[in-house]
């Protein structure tokens, strides 16, 4: 300390080098850090230029014209991809229109319009439901909801724009609602003393005081839901039908861009077929750009003050009209989760045994000696695993390290393209991954490295890809939560930045990124789309070498869902499903334990 | 006359106790000041009045809370009294001014509007007539769509007390109504508050003893939530009494 | 001119030797992996043979995935996996840019297909065309119930599609409004929960869960394919990158190969000799 004090380093050769060193040290973890922040800006280049690479030969005269066209039918040379496109649209817009007001309810129900005992529980049901995977809801739906549609109308096969609609719906619902319940939270409380000294009831603080005070959060709200609705791939995938056109009707089957890709990965990679897909990926990331610029220009722009004139027209009836969607969607979601997961239940429970893991193997001849299993969760249990881990040892020193930097020592316009790529990741629909994945490979074999394969691997590193923005988003929200007086303190006392940062804010901060971290396991857990473009099969045993190809779990369900050739493989996939189901929910709760402990002063 | 009587009052907040077995007589007009060290529930105790202690997590509470409103003793507690009515006839002005998060007038006529449902010209007399009681409407008169937090603290509590008065209340209940002014605007309010004395029944909580004598009529003190002392007005203006008022209390 | 005896005889027995010897001990201690991937009809006997020859070789890995013919073209191709499968001939263009060399193994039809309780047992070539072109919307106009009839058709990269399209539908229009699924069992999956659907599968796909109306009078079964009288045809192709060697040649030939015939036949396919 006494030597980092001199003024004049001329006290030995010997402590000024060690400065030096120190300081050599700290540029070099900065270095490091700041790369790591970089690392999410290669990625949207890389995807983008990935994306426009492949694309390019649409420029030709004629082709552009001939991709956004109407028809898609590459037997007869058309290629069109715009039903596929107002498909997206209407499948994504029509599943806000559902959800949005249901979260609405929601929120305010948690907020107030409830009895508290029936809100607390309520909210702990909405943050559960983050936790379900998406292949989840589409096996649950697929063999309820869709049946359901199917004799309630008439002239519609089950699979349908309607069918996805409302499970789409209900995926995103979590999403609006907690955006607005975390806005409501901020507002409403700090409201309903003067609003209750002035004889205003609770109804009315919120609806006519709180809620217009969320005006952002409501935006927030509606442009995150929209853009997790337009990346979806399973739901779309398994409910809507997969017909190329312009629905007619909420039952007619319709096609959506991300499953479009995911349908048509195989075909001969020089067609026109072929651009046509890398010209979907163009208009999902050119969305999910939208929705995020749309988002930015939401925080910058002016807080809303002031009301409006209200009073001149108090709009009676209003407080009724809020109680009533907040009872209804109190009612309603709870009911439909209910029965998806009720009916999951039934149909897995059963299931539920050591044949379900092992099938006729032996459980200790698989476990100890390696017995191949056939007709067994085992392997994919196993797939899953080495997936997720191999994952995580990309992701999270990146992403850690990324949000580092982001928090602490990023100043200027290079911090602020990093944040912006960070959030733009996050957005990006997860089938763009896969189809980034699998381009990346076709380049390497066109160039270096002729024998790389779609494997392990590969997915490993492009789950890291997807789950990159949350490590980095937690924990530079963990690291911006700790109060200003903290690092002032460190700099009083001589601690460089690095050591104020490794010594004092990480351990400070570390429930706020463990819980990011679980957070990010569990959305690489239940993945589905990037791992089905990346090398996932579903009969891979064991999985072998990093290089091999592999089974996981989510694909496993969504693979014996669409193509059983026995009730026997079928109530697998129910079993796979109850699996999944508890690996992620018990990472989510256990996310939820760790990110609740807020630091205190002195803990 | 009295216009609150309180028998036997005892709020517990998440089971632990902090008024007990309470008992006060509040005569009409004042203003009657309570005095009382910081967490000894003098704020709880003016609370139980409008029954806003109900919108706290974890309340309980019994003993009887009576105010006169009408010429009638009404049950504050009583199965019959709506909270949201009594809130409506019974003011209130928090320590720190909290207007609303809307315009200068829009403070005034959004709960006349919502609480009280009155017709829109009735609203618009009392905006002004409830400006001048206060004090403020030569200020805000030509900026009334502005928002309300454009406006200095003291306007802001002033404005408060407005909103309050619109209600036209006939008791006003104050929580250190000018513990986050400063002296100027502080004097303003006291001068204010000792003229609508005249006209409104007002229970003022006040932080010091200083302001009790220039404000009180009755003064009583709190004492850990479960004694309510009177205490002779005389007794403050005695320097010797006062100072030894003054180290029991501080 | 004479030819040698004892060669010839030489030869003609080392020749035959392999055929006698057990197909599965041509793995026996070896290790590698093979991937599989392509036409979705070849898939229960690809697994199944693949099992077999884990259990009896620990060390070889077999993965066998889906995708339609034309996954396996271009996975092949592009020589990502080991072994493409096709349900149709490859095209003279596919053999020249990949260089791809064909194994046919098996004889499979394809027929149309609906849920077992639609009563309709019977339905004309021109039926399944209009069926399909949108023109026959509802089942009451073929002796059914009174109920619109749902499409499936199979995605673009399917054999099964290309084989049923040329053949069945003589290149007709299919409706765009039909739903779309991926791969045989998917098609299989869907009709047996759609009382009113029709489809399309591979022969060999067909059980008690799903039922084949006869086309022009004919049942379609394996037998009625082999003999002919079913005309909806194809076979079922292995296809490599060139000539296959090591463990791949040896699951070839295994498939190729009396055991691999017996799996072929047992799954509801006809092997080829």
């Amino acid at each position: 300390m006494a030597d980092a004090l001199s003024l004049n380093g001329a006290s030995g050769g010997n402590s000024s080098r060690a400065r030096f060193q120190a300081e050599a040290g700290e540029r070099g973890i900065r270095a490091l850090l700041s790369g790591a922040a970089g690392t999410s800006v290669l990625c949207v280049a890389g995807i983008l230029g990935f994306l426009a690479w492949f694309s390019l030969p649409l420029l030709q005269p004629g082709q552009l014209a001939a991709v956004l066209s109407w028809t898609w039918q590459p037997t007869s040379g058309r290629f069109g991809i715009l039903p596929m496109a107002v498909g997206s649209l209407l499948l994504a817009s029509s599943a806000m229109l559902l959800a949005f007001p249901l979260g609405l309810g929601l929120a305010l129900f948690v907020n107030g319009l409830g009895p508290r005992v029936l809100a607390k529980h309520l909210g702990a049901l909405v943050r559960l439901m983050s936790g379900v995977p998406t292949v989840v809801y589409g096996l649950a739906s697929m063999f309820l909801l869709v049946p359901l549609v199917r004799a309630s109308f008439t002239g519609t096969s089950g699979f349908s724009w309607l069918a996805a609609m409302l499970v789409l719906a209900l995926l995103v619902l979590p999403t609006v609602t907690l955006v607005l319940d975390g806005q409501l939270r901020l507002v409403a409380p700090e409201l309903r003393l003067t609003t209750a000294a002035l004889g205003l009831s609770e109804a009315q603080s919120l609806v006519r005081l709180a809620l217009p005070q969320c005006g952002q959060g409501l935006k927030a709200a509606a442009a995150l839901g929209f853009g997790r609705a337009i990346g979806d791939t399973l739901i779309a995938l398994m409910l809507s039908g997969n017909a190329a056109q312009v629905p007619h009707s909420p039952l007619d089957s319709l096609r959506a861009l991300t499953a479009h890709i995911a349908l048509v990965l195989a075909t001969d990679s020089q067609s026109q077929a072929y651009g046509s897909l890398f010209a979907c990926g163009l208009v999902l990331f050119g969305v999910s750009l939208a929705v995020n610029l749309g988002l930015r220009a939401l925080r910058r722009g002016p807080r809303r003050a002031a009301l409006s004139a209200h009073s001149d027209r108090p709009l009676p009836g209003l407080e009724t009209a809020a109680t009533g969607l907040a009872w209804a969607s109190a009612l309603l979601v709870p009911a439909a989760l209910a029965a998806l997961l009720g009916f999951l239940l039934l149909r897995g429970l059963p299931t539920v045994s050591l044949a379900l893991f092992f099938g006729d193997t032996l459980p200790l001849d698989a476990l100890l000696h390696g017995a191949p299993v056939f007709d067994g969760l085992w392997p994919a249990c196993l797939g899953t695993l080495w997936l997720v881990g191999l994952a995580a040892l990309f992701a999270v020193p990146v992403g850690l390290a990324g949000g580092i930097h982001l928090a602490e020592f990023a100043t200027g316009r290079a911090a602020r393209l990093a944040a912006f790529c960070v959030d733009l990741l996050a957005g990006v629909p997860s089938i763009l991954m896969g189809l980034f994945g699998f381009a990346l490979i076709l380049l390497l074999r066109r160039t270096f490295w002729p024998s790389a394969n779609t494997c392990l691997l590969l997915s490993a590193l492009c789950l890291a890809l997807l789950v990159l923005p949350y490590l980095v988003s937690a924990t530079r929200a963990a690291l911006a939560g700790l109060p200003q007086e903290l690092r002032l303190t460190c700099a009083a006392l001589g601690l460089s930045r690095w050591q104020a940062v490794r010594r004092v804010l990480l351990p400070a901060a570390r429930q706020g990124i463990l819980g990011g971290v679980v957070l990010a396991l569990g959305r690489a857990t239940e993945d589905t789309a990037v791992i089905l473009l990346t090398g996932v099969v579903a009969g891979a045993g064991r999985p072998g070498a990093l290089t091999d190809k592999f089974e996981a779990l989510p694909f496993t369900i969504y693979y014996l869902a669409a193509e059983h050739q026995t009730p026997q493989e079928l109530n697998l996939a129910f079993g796979a499903a109850l699996t999944l189901l508890a690996l992620t929910l018990a990472l989510f709760a256990l996310a939820r334990r760790l990110s609740d402990g807020a630091w205190r002063p002195g803990t | 006359m009295t216009a609150i009587v309180i028998r036997d009052l005892t709020v517990t907040f998440g089971g632990r106790p902090v008024l007990c077995g309470l008992n006060l007589d509040v005569a009409q007009g004042g203003p009657t000041v309570l005095l009382g060290r910081s967490g000894s529930g003098k704020t709880t105790l003016l609370r139980a009045i409008n029954r806003l202690n109900e919108c706290l997590p974890g309340y309980e509470t019994s003993g009887s809370v009576r105010v006169r409103l009408g010429g009638e003793m009404v049950d504050a507690y009583g199965a019959d009294t709506r909270p949201e009515t009594l809130r409506t006839r019974v003011g209130m002005v928090f320590q720190t001014p909290n207007p609303l998060p809307a315009g200068i007038a829009e403070n005034i006529t959004l709960p006349l509007a919502l609480a009280h449902g009155l017709p829109k010209a009735e609203i618009a007399a009392r905006v002004e007539a409830s400006f001048r009681e206060a004090g403020l409407w030569d200020e805000v008169k030509d900026r009334l769509e502005a928002p309300a937090a454009s406006l200095s603290g003291g306007q802001q509590q002033r404005l408060c007390l407005a909103r309050a008065l619109a209600a036209r209340p006939e008791v006003l209940l104050l929580d250190e109504p000018t513990a986050s002014l400063d002296y100027q605007a502080a004097q303003g309010i006291e001068e204010l508050l000792l003229e609508l004395a005249s006209r409104y029944t007002l229970l003022v909580v006040s932080h010091g003893l200083n302001q009790a004598r220039r404000l009180a009529r009755d003064v009583f003190v709190l004492r850990e939530g479960s004694a309510l002392e009177a205490v002779d007005r005389e007794l403050l203006s005695d320097p010797e009494g006062f100072s030894h008022l003054m180290d029991e209390l501080f | 001119m004479r030819k040698p005896l004892l060669p010839t005889l030489l030869t003609l027995v080392l020749c035959a030797l392999p055929a006698y010897a057990g197909e599965l001990d041509a793995f026996a201690g070896k290790s590698g992996k093979i991937d599989i991937a392509g036409g979705t009809a070849h898939i229960p006997v690809m697994k199944e043979a693949a099992k077999r020859i884990m259990q009896k070789a620990p060390g070889v890995r077999i993965t066998v995935a889906g995708g339609g013919s034309g996954v396996g073209v271009q996975k092949v191709g592009e020589g990502l996996v080991n072994i493409g499968n096709t349900g149709r001939a490859l095209t003279e263009a596919e053999v020249a840019k990949y260089g791809l060399k064909s194994y046919a193994f098996a004889i499979d039809g394809v027929a149309a297909v609906v849920n077992p309780k639609n009563p309709v047992g019977a339905l004309t070539h021109q039926q399944v065309q209009d069926i399909f072109a949108g023109k026959i919307a509802n089942w009451k106009q073929l002796g059914g119930r009174d109920a619109a009839i749902h499409l499936y058709t199979r995605d673009e990269a399917s054999g099964t599609r290309e084989v049923f399209w040329e053949i069945m539908l003589k290149k007709g229009q299919i409706a765009p409004s039909a739903n779309v699924v991926a791969s045989n069992g998917a098609m299989k999956t869907a009709l047996a929960g759609d009382a009113d659907g029709i489809g399309y599968v591979s022969i060999g796909h067909i059980d008690q869960t799903i039922k084949a109306p006869a086309l022009d009078g004919v049942h379609p079964s394996q037998e009625n394919a082999k003999s002919g009288k079913y005309p909806v045809l194809r076979k079922l192709y292995m296809n490599t990158k060139g000539e296959p060697t090591g463990i791949v040649a040896s699951f070839i030939s295994y498939i190729q190969g009396p055991e691999g015939a017996a799996i072929t036949a047992s799954d509801g396919y006809i092997p080829t000799k």
